[in-house]
């Protein structure tokens, strides 16, 4: 065992700048909005031809959304909230996180399976090219989170702009489709009895994550800190998770550790949870093995019941929702919720959002692969 | 690549494809060396081995075919020695992705035909990443990047190699893995695909204490304690042995073969025993 034992109380790093953008609209305002309403942002798709697929929905920013555009978008809101010049976005490391490109995938001479988004956004957006493009399917983002921390916290970096990108498409509707992995009832149910599958759905987001105090230095002010991060893979299978749960549980516990702090310290857990049987019930064995007697008292929502699966934007998207929560103070509900499941034994936010300051909070991500990770937020 | 991150964390950039070219001395950043490589294609005439589950595209069988050769040449069998897969993350990176899959998913939207199941298991570079994790117990984290930059003048698999080495060197400093098993690997449209493994780490690897101290589980996560019947490595083994019944209920291709339909042979757990490592 290495160095994650001992890190604690290393360099913090402060959030300073955010944006989203989701099916419930542009800016942190509308996802506020929609947590606190809690209801799913969920319809029948209009963006492509769903009739030959068994299910037709999903949640979708209205219109023909661009992804460069929307990315810039994002990237924009998180760097004038945290007080960026052009002068100093131009000198930030940028990672970004991205689905395969549908326009890519239709020329024959495509270089690779991004396409030309990256470099659109960074030239749009007075930004350094990307450092690194994360493709780690839904685990991309999170990774991304952690690699800037690493970066920054052994002063490789001062400051990395992370930004993350989905817009449902037909080739992974049609994917998602064909591996019968959507809820054909049309809502996503996490954790819950009679869930059914994911839904997938617009995503994007972007965060400044730099030291903190450089950031105070600059006059920027701290939103929240990622005090903690972890990641594990389970060794297990292509695309199913450990049914013991042990990966989850591993990086949720690097992640506890490298920031000193015990599982009686969070205070709520954002979850992967996409509404399929069997992810959700490794989901609720990770937090029982990692929490111990307290995995049924901390509060759990997955967001994915409001805003959907948005691939390899939802661990970025799920980490500016967890900030947001924390900040206002109300924690999300977990929509669509039918009845308990003895496989998911884990104290669900229901019906209304809860009233609650947490000084900690996590957001669990996990992929196809076995991947896993946890980034543990606090208070600023 | 060429941003100040990369420089910083102690890769240059290669002049050709070798590997000297990114470790001149053979020392990797930070301590780590290279414990074993493998290259695809090696000798004329190899031919990929086709991997179970994986249709259409030569990306995963390559990426499996370069972690076999590099694995092999060190553990010399599967799985891994325990206490080290533990600790062994997997890197995958490529210049190019898996450009024949998104090809082939495209085709079948555009022509309104029914996209082929097992296309949505291989979609992504995780999948592969999952079936070397289970095949070999590699139980550290798994990421899969694309090179950022494109004009940084190496060639592509160099440029993904550079990109590899950099990403893995990261994760082992910063803790959650101690070494990684890099795999730079590219696919390209004219269907030319080429490959390199590496195995980096420690000069002196040490072997963990023990398997379940290397889970780094905490004390009150004790399996009995919290799921019982989840949480015991015993019980957990026959789900393993017997894939059908691992299989989601939603990812039962229709139309797959039921051979192709298998769930990519997850190896069996790699048990805390001694295996002899050179």
């Amino acid at each position: 065992m290495s160095s994650n034992a001992a890190r604690g109380g290393a360099a913090q790093l402060a959030v300073t700048g955010m944006g989203v953008s989701t099916a419930f609209g542009r800016g942190a305002g509308p996802m506020l909005d929609a947590i606190s309403r809690g209801q799913s942002a969920f319809g029948q798709s209009t963006r492509f031809d769903t009739r030959r697929c068994r299910v037709g929905v999903a949640a979708e920013l209205p219109g023909d959304p661009k992804l460069g555009l929307e990315l810039g978008g994002v990237i924009d809101q998180a760097c004038e909230q945290a007080g960026l010049a052009p002068a100093d976005r131009a000198e930030t490391d940028l990672f970004m996180a991205l689905h395969t490109d549908s326009g890519a995938a239709r020329d024959p001479g495509a270089a690779n399976v991004i396409g030309d988004v990256p470099a659109e956004v960074s030239v749009a957006g007075g930004l350094r090219h990307p450092a690194r493009i994360y493709t780690t399917a839904c685990v991309a983002a999170s990774t991304a989170i952690a690699d800037a921390a690493a970066a920054i916290s052994s002063g490789r970096a001062a400051r990395v702009i992370i930004a993350a990108g989905y817009l449902v498409d037909a080739d992974s509707f049609w994917l998602f489709d064909a591996g019968r992995t959507l809820a054909a009832d049309g809502q996503v149910r996490p954790f819950s009895a009679g869930r059914q599958g994911l839904l997938l759905g617009d995503g994007l987001a972007a965060v400044v994550l730099e030291h903190e105090q450089a950031a105070r230095d600059r006059g920027a002010t701290p939103l929240v800190r990622l005090a903690g991060w972890g990641r594990a893979g389970d060794a297990y299978h292509v695309c199913q998770p450990r049914p013991d749960g042990t990966g989850l549980a591993r990086a949720v516990t690097s992640a506890l550790r490298r920031a000193g702090v015990t599982a009686a310290q969070v205070g709520y857990i954002n979850a992967n949870a996409t509404g399929t049987l069997y992810a959700d019930a490794s989901e609720a064995a990770a937090i029982g093995l990692a929490f111990g007697p307290l995995a049924t008292s901390v509060p759990v929502s997955s967001t994915k019941s409001l805003h959907g699966h948005a691939l390899e934007a939802s661990a970025l998207v799920e980490f500016v929702v967890t900030a947001l929560s924390m900040r206002a103070g109300l924690l999300p509900v977990n929509a669509g919720f039918l009845g308990p499941d003895p496989a998911c034994r884990v104290d669900l936010v229901l019906e209304e959002p809860r009233p609650c300051h947490p000084n900690y909070a996590l957001t669990l991500n996990a992929a196809f692969g076995g991947a896993n990770t946890a980034l543990l937020l606090e208070a600023a | 690549m060429s941003s100040e991150l990369d420089r910083a964390i102690g890769t240059t950039l290669p002049d050709s494809e070798t590997l000297e070219g990114i470790w001149p001395t053979g020392i990797a950043p930070h301590g780590l060396v290279q414990l074993a490589k493998a290259q695809w294609p090696g000798t004329s005439g190899d031919e990929l081995p086709p991997v179970a589950g994986f249709v259409t595209s030569a990306f995963s069988p390559l990426a499996a075919a370069v972690a076999d050769l590099c694995l092999l040449d060190y553990f010399g069998q599967a799985p891994a020695n325990a206490a080290r897969g533990e600790r062994t993350a997997i890197v995958v990176v490529s210049s190019t992705g898996d450009l024949a899959t998104a090809a082939a998913v495209a085709a079948a939207v555009q022509a309104g035909r029914r996209v082929p199941p097992l296309l949505f298991y291989q979609s992504n570079h995780n999948a592969v990443a999952g079936y070397i994790a289970a095949r070999w117990g590699l139980f550290g984290p798994v990421v899969c990047t694309m090179p950022g930059s494109a004009t940084d003048g190496g060639t592509p698999l160099a440029t993904a190699l550079a990109e590899a080495v950099a990403s893995a060197a990261l994760l082992i400093e910063d803790g959650d893995a101690d070494a990684a098993l890099v795999i730079a690997v590219n696919a390209y449209a004219g269907g030319a695909v080429e490959g390199t493994g590496l195995l980096i780490g420690p000069a002196n690897w040490p072997l963990a204490a023990s398997v379940p101290a290397a889970l780094g589980l905490p004390e009150q996560a004790q399996p009995e304690q919290a799921q019982p019947e989840q949480a015991q490595p015993e019980q957990a083994q026959p789900e393993q042995a017997q894939p059908e019944q691992a299989q989601p209920e939603q990812a039962q291709p229709e139309q797959a073969q039921p051979e192709q339909a298998q769930p990519w042979q997850s190896s069996p757990l790699p048990s805390p025993r001694p295996t002899p490592v050179h």
